[in-house]
């Protein structure tokens, strides 16, 4: 019994470990490294309003309300220097993956900072962050640095190469895990089941195209919700049909197409790229095959690599966890959900592939009209985006201003996240808009609020909110008016 | 990767769990036992040992989480419904007046957290009978309501009803009855949302209103037939449709 099941064990080891075009792999490490570093860029761009000591995000609250974010590269108080120098190591991390100079080392180090980064801006971090991370986890892994580096003098001859592919089909395992969790587990939603989703999510200020769609718009929407619901969770097959089978092609061509359009439409671009990318590797025998007719190569040579003992095992591990995290919400088994996400996060490997499917939960339209009036001039109205920035983190930080949180934090503690935000964004926008706001005056947000649901889709039951009125003088905010601070108590 | 690096890599994660657990013992704890505290307390027979014990428990793990914060409100909240469901009034009392005051110190007087406390703390001071004070709770939170939960959502229209209520009960009628019409229509066509007992209390104040003519009369013989058959065709009305779908 006992060589049986050694045997099976062994036969499923060489079906996942048969040869892969290394020189694919290769391309995919390229292309992640590519996108890695664009990620980089914008977590340059985004430093001040997130990373920052005075951005959106009071760190040492946060670690106080997130405890377990507290394992990181950063500390409270620790010098925007360092904070920029840790940036800069892991861009250099990302530039020697990119470029194929210790890859792997490369990949180690990047992704140590990024997952350091995102635990120090908890708060805020959605699936386009740990699709980066998942990207880098798996670089760690996968068979790379054996093509197209720096010390590569022949690409043609690389054409040739084939490496073990145990890792590059375990990554088919864990895209087949995305979109089956995220594909599912809308079903449990009613919006998406009434093919309102779609339509729904379009009108939230974290879509791009808010503001755009409206009722006459449902049947097309409809008609995206359905596809959504059809085609998520049938990508994954696209894995195991064979080289250039027509439907591969075709989910190829649906999958692209799908994976635009959120980015275009709604947002979240590094997710739906990361999975654009991945069908390098899906498309890995017919891309070899072109690669080297290109190259005039017609052989092909096995390079003598293999995994190092213990990572088949450990990733065998990872993907159980990973499907266990699929589990929430499932009468008898959802408890486990919760255990998978701590194991994951332990590895600094958190994933979370409930996509959307909370759109029931978080369906809050929110519009805001400031109002500033500096002293001894007229009042006038500015752009909300100069309160709140018109992304995906922008949305986020102001869900903790509504009766929902994006990140679990501990209730009550609710009301302290809630002003240490309305603080932070009023001082944001005062330091941001001197040339308008001039030395003192009164600044007023006012905000349209609506659920957007079944019944409102037209945004006809709104009301408005006085969500904060506060006074400046030349050192910043001076008094908030509305709603009245804690006395005492520095935020 | 080397196979060492594997090993460091399990070691880091493995050695992360004594870590955490020192982190994550207080405050986690804590949420567990003041959640199971709020099932008890939900329930229309909570297990009164069961509470005391996981409200001592929360109290001290509250001990060792560094720093104030709104967590002991929290706590103070639960202690005060559970002192009201134990019939100890004066009890009930402190700690509604310590729960508001420590959420007024930590989020301020306009925080929704503050509100609902409030609001809370009006129904008890209801049940006592202590009518001015409760309309004082009451009129504090109503602003904080509408803002987080939007108008007219059912527990703003319970609180409204308490308001209705209370307003009559101070010699107030021409108030209570300004109120009511503002509410009634949403009333009614919500009126599943609430037990037969507050619809009845309700429609005692309404009746009583409608004989002094501040109010048009109802519908049915009074208004808790008016009610109480509101709520029955819109409960019917749910089902219809959860048929539908």
């Amino acid at each position: 019994m006992e060589s049986d099941s050694s045997n099976n064990q062994g036969r499923f080891v060489a079906w996942m470990s048969r040869p892969i075009s290394a020189f694919v792999v290769d391309l995919f490490r390229i292309a992640v490294g590519v996108l890695v570093s664009v990620y980089y860029v914008r977590f340059f761009l985004e430093f001040s309003d997130y990373t920052s000591e005075t951005g959106f995000l009071d760190h040492t609250l946060h670690r106080h309300l997130f405890w377990f974010t507290k394992l990181t590269l950063l500390y409270p108080g620790c010098p925007d220097l360092y904070k920029w120098g840790l940036l800069a190591l892991g861009f250099l991390g990302t530039l020697s993956l990119l470029v194929g100079w210790r890859p792997k080392l490369g990949a180690a180090v990047s992704w140590i900072v990024v997952v350091s980064f995102q635990r120090w801006n908890f708060a805020v971090i959605n699936v386009d962050d740990s699709s980066i991370t998942l990207l880098l986890w798996w670089m760690l892994f996968l068979p790379i640095g054996h093509c197209l580096t720096v010390s590569t003098r022949d690409w043609k001859e690389e054409t040739r190469w084939q490496v073990d592919g145990f890792f590059v089909r375990a990554f088919f395992a864990n895209l087949f895990i995305y979109y089956l969790i995220a594909g599912l587990s809308k079903l449990a939603s009613p919006l998406w089941r009434e093919g309102l989703a779609l339509g729904v999510v379009l009108k939230l200020p974290l879509a791009r195209t808010s503001g755009w769609w409206d009722l006459q718009d449902l049947p097309l929407l409809w008609l995206g919700n359905h596809f959504t619901l059809i085609a998520e969770p049938l990508f994954p097959f696209m894995l195991i049909l064979p080289r250039g089978h027509w439907l591969k092609f075709l989910g190829a061509a649906a999958q692209i197409g799908f994976h635009l359009a959120i980015p275009v439409t709604i947002g979240v671009p590094y997710a739906n790229i990361t999975l654009i990318l991945a069908l390098i590797l899906v498309f890995h025998s017919e891309l070899a095959g072109v690669a080297r007719r290109l190259a005039g190569a017609h052989d092909s040579i096995l390079l003598d690599w293999s995994p190092p003992s213990g990572t088949r095992a450990l990733i065998a591990v990872y993907l159980t966890v990973l499907t266990l995290t699929g589990t929430k919400g499932i009468p008898g088994i959802g408890g486990v959900n919760e255990p998978a996400m701590a194991a994951l996060y332990f590895g600094g490997v958190a994933q979370e592939y409930h996509l959307f499917d909370w759109i029931d939960r978080y369906n809050w339209y929110v519009k805001h009209r400031i109002t500033v009036e500096p002293e001894g001039k007229d009042e006038s109205v500015v752009e909300p985006a100069r309160l709140f920035p018109g992304t995906v983190r922008g949305f986020i930080v102001q869900s903790y201003l509504m009766p929902v949180r994006w990140m679990r934090v501990p209730r009550p503690l609710t009301g302290e996240m809630r002003n240490s935000i309305l603080r932070r964004s009023a001082e944001r926008f005062v330091r941001q808009n001197r040339d308008l706001l001039g030395l003192s005056g009164q600044v007023q947000v006012v905000t349209t609020v609506a659920r957007v649901s079944r019944d409102n889709l037209e945004l006809d039951k709104t009301w408005r909110v006085e969500t904060m009125t506060f006074t400046y003088g030349p050192s910043g905010v001076v008094d908030f008016l509305y709603p009245r601070m804690p006395e005492g108590k520095t935020l | 990767m080397r196979q060492r690096w594997v090993m460091l890599y399990l070691l880091f994660c493995l050695a992360q769990l004594p870590l955490y657990y020192a982190l994550g013992k207080a405050p986690q704890g804590y949420d567990f036992s003041i959640k199971r505290v709020e099932v008890q307390l939900a329930k229309p027979d909570p297990d009164a040992p069961k509470v005391q014990a996981e409200l001592t428990n929360a109290s001290r793990l509250l001990d060792e989480i560094p720093g104030t914060d709104s967590r002991r409100a929290r706590l103070k909240l639960n202690q005060a419904i559970f002192a009201w469901f134990e019939g100890k009034l004066k009890e009930s009392d402190t700690f509604f007046r310590q729960s508001v005051e420590i959420f007024e110190a930590t989020h301020g007087v306009d925080s929704w957290h503050t509100t609902a406390v409030n609001l809370r703390y009006a129904e008890f001071l209801m049940h006592c009978r202590r009518f001015p004070e409760a309309l004082e709770r009451f009129e504090r939170g109503t602003r904080a309501l509408d803002d987080v939960q939007g108008p007219n959502t059912p527990f703003a229209l319970r609180m409204n009803c308490r308001k209705v209520m209370l307003l009559n009960y101070l010699g107030r009628p021409k108030d209570s009855a300004e109120l009511a019409k503002i509410i009634l229509p949403h009333l009614t066509k919500q009126a599943n949302m609430f037990d037969e007992v507050l619809l009845r209390q309700i429609s005692g104040t309404l009746d009583t209103l409608t004989r002094k003519k501040l109010l048009p009369p109802s519908k049915g013989e009074d208004w808790a037939e008016t009610l109480i058959a509101a709520a029955k065709r819109a409960r019917a009305e749910e089902d219809g449709s959860r048929g539908e779908e």
